[in-house]
């Protein structure tokens, strides 16, 4: 007895001090904790935090598999949800859309959910990506042409991926996960807190960690999902370490009109200014998206234009070139250099007509952010709760989706495996697939942000260099074109 | 590996006149378990098998008396064996790998399972896992829905730390309870002499290596198989290859595995155990090959048998 207290008073020495006020922390979070009863009703075997895009994806894929069907998932999401049908009765899209990649594509047919969404006709696939900058260099041009002249036996990979509006495709998966009856979704309610959650008492004992509901509900679940984004509760309840900076960027985002075209929309543009990039993502029915990244002034700048002057800015911003690049040493400097070998101007890019304006200009800080841990004892982090990055790949969902691919499947091995689905090992696997896989693609995007938002002549050579060796060198561009879809370029297996 | 924790408890155990002939000792570890002497109050000891009495030594977490101390210290004891990164590592990330293995042979040579559901496809059955040390594999194998699992094991300290670990998971403490998930502390001879012919599938793995004699140790698992039941077992291979991956490089090399925990001598050839097994009447239906990846700390199956091997049998 007495040796069992000592040796418990060494462990909290050993441990160090963070962990102590970590616990002051999570106590002064949830100061009214009461211990309710445990009865079966409130017992879940899942409890996923987030009904967003991630979140509900999660919960579909639990519900559409054999093996981990019969788990009790409750969902929990803080706004009401709305039906397919309300989403797409307003005939202009949302300004929150998002471009998803063959893999997620291929999730949601998994999950049968691919039929509901295409069956909105407010889908856009896209199979051309055109990058460049300001310096006048014809920038790089991906094709998914580019991929079939290597791989011709693979006719069905026709677009590199779609571009549709979140919130069309979340209540397409949540119409589906209504169908399931072991999923019970918890609408308009948000957790207030983790209930006295103690990392060595949950690994130790048959105690299970409990939610408390904005309703002062409570909840006790097996595994604890967090899908709650970047600003997760439960990671900030929970003090995950995490890694990171804020780009001191803002990304402005509305949705425009295009003028007529004789091509389909199909073209995904995307032009890196001085100050950020900006994209223009092709919508269904000729509408398209703006998310122009740019300094916190700037932003604020074009969120209080009049519509026709950011009109002109938008326009402007893909084909002027910008007035600061004129220095004549920059001149100089690089017709010694040979930057710009075709004297391009920039103008040269064809742009699909843009008409107007069609919603209001939203926008929402920037930032990289990569916890260390994505699981804890009975809880784990997907998506943006652990990893967020800057949307200008196109990325963060996808990596999200992968996240619930490769979970959902961890989940299956432990069910058929006779595992706990809280089983540490099994979690530690998930962390283990998925971690270099986020890691890579959040080093990528914030090196390549790093390299486009430098505007000295050195680094700006040596892009553009890079991005001509690109162009004309087939198979390194196929290969990039492949980790843009997602495929990865080493297989261990 | 199990071995690690069966030489600890060895000598104690062989005191007690528990252990049989079958284990021998293959390092002398000094073990300071003062609350042996209490132990005892867990099991009401017979010369045969120590089963374990339920209505006495459950270990809830509730329990105030000195018991749960007791239990305690042995929780401390069985997070180390449980701790899936560390020395046991290897072993933690092989169980799915077998377990799968297991199921997937029963559901073709088994009628009883063909229509169970598929998250409890071992309903139904009497299964038995021989040198359960705390009880990995036999977890599973009650989270699976067998309608009896037995966790065998010869030292008590392994059956101690599977009970406590057992009692971190509500549903395996309900079949704890409901007798359908039992831990005994006996030896195998002891144990087949009153279960004769009782169960549907037998599970010794990575045991077989760990014991004195191997065609003995056959004869009186076969002994507690029903007719057209199933038995697996899993062990290395006494190759060159067996000796420079599971001895030097993981002992020594890697260092994945304390050193000593395997001795090439004891490890056994397939063609031998296919032999010993059909002098007992058993049919050898599959043999199949696993690989660790050190890097990925992965397993995988492969048709190479010259490492490691997993091993179904079908009693006539």
């Amino acid at each position: 007895m007495f040796r069992l207290i000592n040796k418990s008073i060494n462990n909290n020495n050993s441990n160090n001090i963070i962990k102590l006020n970590k616990n002051n922390i999570i106590n002064r979070f949830c100061s009214t904790t009461t211990t309710t009863s445990i009865n079966k009703d409130n017992v879940y075997d899942l409890i996923i935090i987030g009904g967003g895009l991630v979140g509900s994806s999660m919960a579909c894929a639990i519900g559409n598999n054999k093996s981990t069907k019969h788990l009790k998932v409750a969902l929990i999401e803080s706004s009401k949800i709305q039906s397919v049908e309300e989403t797409i009765s307003n005939p202009i899209p949302d300004i929150r859309t998002i471009s998803f990649n063959n893999q997620t594509i291929q999730l949601f047919k998994s999950i049968d959910v691919w039929d509901t969404i295409k069956s909105t006709k407010r889908i856009n696939p896209f199979n051309q990506v055109r990058v460049w900058d300001t310096s006048g260099f014809e920038g790089i041009h991906f094709q998914d042409k580019d991929i079939d002249n290597n791989n011709n036996n693979n006719n069905n990979n026709t677009t590199m991926g779609y571009i549709i509006e979140n919130n069309i495709v979340t209540s397409s998966i949540l119409a589906k996960v209504k169908e399931f009856d072991n999923i019970e979704l918890f609408q308009q309610l948000s957790v207030k807190c983790l209930n006295d959650y103690d990392q060595e008492t949950i690994k130790s004992t048959s105690i299970l960690p409990s939610v408390t509901l904005s309703n002062d509900q409570q909840l006790h679940g097996k595994l604890i999902i967090g899908a709650d984004g970047g600003n997760s509760i439960l990671k900030k309840q929970l003090q995950v370490p995490s890694m990171g900076r804020v780009y001191n960027q803002k990304a402005v985002v509305c949705t425009l009109k295009l003028g007529e075209q004789q091509q389909p929309n199909n073209t995904l543009f995307q032009r890196f200014l001085p100050t950020g990039p900006i994209a223009l993502l092709p919508l269904a029915n000729g509408y398209a998206n703006i998310i122009w990244s740019t300094n916190l002034i700037h932003a604020q700048y074009l969120l209080e234009l009049d519509d026709e002057s950011f009109l002109e800015q938008v326009k402007d911003s893909f084909l002027k070139s910008p007035s600061t690049s004129n220095s004549s040493f920059f001149d100089i400097a690089s017709n010694l250099l040979n930057l710009n070998p075709k004297g391009l101007s920039g103008n040269e890019i064809y742009m699909p007509p843009i008409e107007s304006l069609v919603s209001k200009r939203a926008s929402f800080p920037l930032r990289i952010d990569h916890t260390f841990n994505y699981t804890l004892p009975r809880v784990c982090f997907i998506g943006d709760a652990s990893h967020l990055v800057h949307p200008m790949a196109g990325q963060g969902v996808n990596l999200g989706m992968a996240d619930v691919k490769a979970l959902s499947e961890i989940i299956q091995q432990s069910v058929q495996s006779g595992y706990d689905i809280g089983d540490p090992m099994m979690l530690k696997r998930f962390e283990e697939i998925r971690k270099p896989e986020n890691l890579k693609m959040l080093l990528s995007i914030d090196t390549l942000f790093n390299l486009f938002t430098n505007n000295s002549i050195l680094v700006t050579g040596i892009r553009n260099f890079g991005m001509s060796l690109l162009n004309n060198i087939s198979p390194l561009k196929t290969l990039i074109i492949g980790v843009s879809k997602g495929e990865p370029i080493l297989k261990f297996k | 590996m199990i071995n690690r924790m069966i030489t600890k408890s060895y000598k104690r155990l062989n005191n007690n006149n528990l252990i049989g002939n079958l284990i021998k000792p293959r390092q002398s570890i000094i073990y300071n378990f003062s609350i042996n002497k209490s132990s005892n109050r867990f099991f009401t000891t017979n010369n045969n098998s120590s089963e374990i009495n339920n209505t006495q030594q459950k270990p809830t977490t509730t329990t105030t008396t000195l018991r749960k101390d007791e239990i305690d210290f042995f929780n401390e004891q069985s997070q180390d064996w449980w701790n899936s990164e560390g020395t046991m590592k290897p072993l933690h990330r092989m169980n799915p790998f077998r377990v799968n293995y297991i199921c997937d042979r029963l559901k073709i040579y088994n009628e009883k399972v063909a229509n169970n559901p598929i998250h409890l496809p071992l309903q139904g059955l009497n299964v038995i896992d021989i040198g359960c040390g705390a009880g990995l594999l036999t977890e599973s194998l009650s989270r699976l829905g067998a309608s009896k699992v037995v966790g065998l094991d010869a030292a008590k300290n392994n059956i101690l730390m599977a009970i406590s670990h057992a009692s971190f998971d509500q549903k395996l403490n309900e079949n704890i309870e409901n007798k359908s998930l039992q831990y005994i502390e006996s030896t195998i001879e002891n144990f087949s002499i009153e279960n004769n012919q009782q169960f549907d599938a037998v599970c010794s793995l990575e045991v077989i290596e760990h014991v004195d004699n191997p065609k003995q140790f056959l004869e009186y698992l076969t002994k507690i198989v029903k007719p057209g039941g199933s038995i697996f077992l899993s062990t290395i291979n006494k190759t060159f290859l067996s000796y420079i991956s599971a001895i030097l490089g993981a002992e020594y090399i890697f260092r994945m595995v304390p050193v000593g925990t395997h001795h090439w001598n004891q490890f056994i050839k397939p063609e031998d155990l296919k032999s010993y097994l059909k002098s007992n009447n058993c049919e050898t239906t599959d043999l199949q090959g696993l690989v660790y990846n050190p890097l990925l700390c992965e397993w995988d199956f492969t048709n190479d048998l010259n490492v490691n091997y997993i091993l179904h049998a079908i009693k006539k």
